[in-house]
C-alpha cells in the first residue's frame, strides 16, 4: 500500500513539473475572473450590466477554459491511455495508481482551487441579483466541477490535444443538439410545465453527470478499452438528456 | 527448455487483417533469442502481446511464468523494454528520466547506471527531444537496463541507426550481458543488426512461425550444395522437400539442403541426381540462411495464393 501511494505521489510530482507553467497562467486567469468580477458585479445596480466589462469577463473566462484544456491534455496525454507506445505502459506503474495520481492531480490543482475561488465569490457576491430565484451557490459549486471532469474524460479517449478538441466537441454537440432538438419538441407539444422546468433541477442530474463522467474515467484507466469506453460516454449523455427532460414530459417530479 | 517466454496458438486480428497467427514458440531462459521476419510479418504486434500492450485475438502467452495479460507492476520491474515506437518523455532532460524511472525499481544499481552514462555518453543536461535518433535510443536503453532486469525485449532497436552508435549499442548489450544473468528477445527485419548478438532465432513471416531453434542447430542444419548432373541429365521437379531452391545453369547445379547430415548427404543426392564427380558441400553463414527461409517461405505463399 505504501508504495503504491508513494507511486502515486512520484507520478503527480512528476506531472505538477511538467504543467507548473500552464497551471500558474490558468489560476492567475481564475483569480483574475474571480477576483475582478466579484466587486465589479457588486457595484454595479440590479439589473444593469457593463457591456465590456462583459466582454471582457467572457474573455478571461473562455481563455481559462483554454489553457484548463490544455493542462488536461498534457496531464492525460503525457501518459496516454490509448495506443500501445506510451512510455509507462512498459514501466512498474499499475493502471489503479496512474488512475489515482491524475484524480489526485485535478482534485489538488485544479478542482480545489477553483471552489475557493467560487466560495469567496459566492460569501462576496450579492448572487440573488444574478442568478434566477432558487439557484443557490451550492448548486454553482457543482457546476463547476464538471468542466475539469469532462476535459479529463475526453483527454483519457483520445491520443493528442487535436483529437481530444474533436472528440469533446462532438460530444457536446450531440448534447447540445439533443437537449435543444427536445426542448423544441417540448415546446412544439406544449409540454414544458413550470413543474416540469424546477423537478429537472432538482433531479440531480449534474450529480448524474458527474458520476458518470467518473465511470468512464475509471473504465478507461482500468481496462483501457477506448472503443468500450467511448459507447459508454455517449451512452451517458442519451442517459443524461432523458433524465433531464424526462420531467418536462411527466409534468412533476 | 526452460523458458521465460512461451506462447500457445496467440493469434491477432485488426479487422480483417490477421497480423498474428496460431503462434506457438519458446524462449529459453539465459537466451540471447532473435525475433526475425520482414516488415510487416508481425513481429512488433507479438512483441506488444507479450507485454501486455495489445489484448490478443485469440490463444495466451506466458511472460516470466505469468500469463501475459495479468502482467503487473511486479514484473514490469523484472523487464527492460525498448521500442523504435515508444514515446519517451520528451520533456524531459535526459537526468529527469533517469530520476524519474529510478525510484520505479528497488534493483536499480546506481553504479552500473553511471557507467552506461558514460558507456552511451549520453548529456545529461540535453532535453530528450533535443536528441538524435540514435541518443534517445540509448536514452530508452539505459533507463531499460540500470535496474539489471531478468528479461529485455527490444523491438526494432536499431532501425535508422547507424554503424557506429548500433555497434556501441551491441557492445553495451553484451559487456552487460556478460555480467547479469538475463534472456533477451530482440526482434529485428535485418539478421546483419543481430547476428553478432544471438544465440536462438525464431523467424516469423506473415504472421506465422517459420523456425524456432539456436543458432547452433541452424547452422548445422542449412549447407549450400553444389553438383554437376551426367551428360544429358537435367534436374527434375521431383525433388525432396529438404531442398530449398534449386538451381540449374547447364549441368551445373545448386540447392539448399536444409536438414544437412554429414555422412549421408552425398549418398542421398546421388540415389536422386546422378551426378558425376563430386558434390560439393558449403557452411553458410546466418545471413544466407535467413535469406535462403524468406524466399521459400514467399515462394510457397505465392504457390499457395
Amino acid at each position: 500500500m505504501k508504495e503504491k501511494l508513494n507511486c502515486v505521489l512520484h507520478v503527480l510530482r512528476k506531472d505538477l513539473r511538467h504543467v507548473r507553467l500552464l497551471l500558474g497562467a490558468w489560476l492567475l486567469l481564475a483569480v483574475l475572473a474571480t477576483g475582478i468580477a466579484v466587486p465589479f458585479l457588486n457595484s454595479l445596480a440590479p439589473g444593469t450590466i457593463d457591456r465590456q466589462f462583459a466582454l471582457a469577463f467572457v474573455i478571461l473566462v473562455a481563455a481559462e477554459m483554454m489553457v484548463l484544456a490544455a493542462i488536461v491534455s498534457r496531464l492525460v496525454h503525457d501518459d496516454s491511455i490509448v495506443g500501445s507506445t506510451a512510455f509507462w505502459l512498459s514501466r512498474p506503474i499499475s493502471r489503479g495508481v496512474l488512475l489515482a495520481s491524475k484524480m489526485l492531480f485535478l482534485g489538488l490543482a485544479i478542482v480545489l482551487p477553483k471552489k475557493l475561488m467560487l466560495l469567496y465569490a459566492a460569501s462576496h457576491l450579492a448572487v440573488g441579483d444574478f442568478l434566477p430565484p432558487g439557484f443557490d451557490w451550492h448548486q454553482l459549486l457543482l457546476f463547476s466541477v464538471p468542466l475539469g471532469v469532462y476535459l479529463l474524460l475526453v483527454a483519457a479517449l483520445t491520443p493528442s490535444l487535436t483529437r481530444m478538441m474533436l472528440l469533446g466537441g462532438t460530444m457536446a454537440s450531440i448534447g447540445a443538439g439533443g437537449l435543444i432538438g427536445v426542448t423544441w419538441l417540448a415546446l412544439h407539444l406544449d409540454m414544458i410545465t413550470s413543474a416540469g422546468l424546477e423537478a429537472s433541477m432538482r433531479m440531480g442530474t449534474e450529480i448524474f453527470a458527474l458520476l458518470g463522467c467518473i465511470a468512464v474515467i475509471c473504465h478507461q484507466y482500468l481496462t483501457r478499452r477506448t472503443t468500450r469506453s467511448k459507447i459508454l460516454a455517449f451512452s451517458g449523455i442519451v442517459a443524461y438528456l432523458l433524465m433531464f427532460t424526462a420531467p418536462w414530459f411527466l409534468g412533476t417530479s | 527448455m526452460n523458458a521465460i517466454i512461451a506462447t500457445q496458438e496467440l493469434s491477432r486480428r485488426f479487422g480483417k487483417h490477421l497480423a498474428v497467427k496460431n503462434l506457438s514458440m519458446e524462449v529459453p531462459r539465459g537466451s540471447i533469442c532473435a525475433l526475425l521476419g520482414p516488415n510487416g510479418a508481425g513481429k512488433t504486434t507479438t512483441i506488444k502481446m507479450l507485454m501486455n500492450m495489445v489484448r490478443p485475438s485469440g490463444g495466451r502467452a506466458t511472460v516470466l511464468g505469468m500469463d501475459s495479460a495479468r502482467l503487473g507492476p511486479g514484473e514490469y520491474a523484472r523487464i527492460g523494454y525498448v521500442s523504435e515506437n515508444q514515446e519517451l518523455p520528451e520533456w524531459m532532460k535526459v537526468q529527469d528520466l533517469i530520476e524519474y524511472c529510478q525510484p520505479m525499481y528497488p534493483t536499480w544499481d546506481r553504479d552500473l547506471c553511471g557507467q552506461l552514462i558514460r558507456q552511451f555518453d549520453l548529456p545529461l543536461s540535453q532535453k530528450i527531444k533535443s536528441l538524435s535518433r540514435g541518443a534517445k535510443v540509448k536514452a530508452a536503453l539505459l533507463v531499460s537496463l540500470a535496474y539489471r532486469p531478468e528479461l529485455v525485449v527490444l523491438d526494432e532497436p536499431f532501425s535508422g541507426l547507424d554503424a557506429v552508435v548500433r555497434d556501441e549499442f551491441i557492445r553495451g548489450l553484451l559487456e552487460l550481458g556478460g555480467r547479469t544473468e538475463w534472456t533477451v528477445l530482440v526482434a529485428s527485419h535485418d539478421i546483419d543488426e543481430v547476428e553478432r548478438l544471438v544465440d536462438w532465432v525464431s523467424v516469423i513471416d506473415r504472421g506465422e512461425l517459420r523456425v524456432s531453434e539456436s543458432i547452433a542447430s541452424l547452422e548445422s542444419r542449412f549447407r549450400q550444395c553444389e553438383l554437376t548432373l551426367e551428360p544429358g541429365q537435367r534436374l527434375s521437379g521431383d525433388l525432396p522437400d529438404s531442398w530449398l531452391q534449386p538451381e540449374a545453369v547447364g549441368q551445373r547445379v545448386r540447392f539448399i539442403e536444409s536438414e544437412y547430415q554429414d555422412d549421408t548427404v552425398a549418398n542421398r543426392v546421388r540415389q536422386i541426381l546422378p551426378m558425376r564427380g563430386e558434390l560439393t558441400v558449403n557452411r553458410m553463414s546466418l545471413k544466407a540462411t535467413f535469406m535462403t527461409l524468406a524466399r521459400s517461405y514467399r515462394a510457397n505463399s505465392e504457390g499457395e495464393s
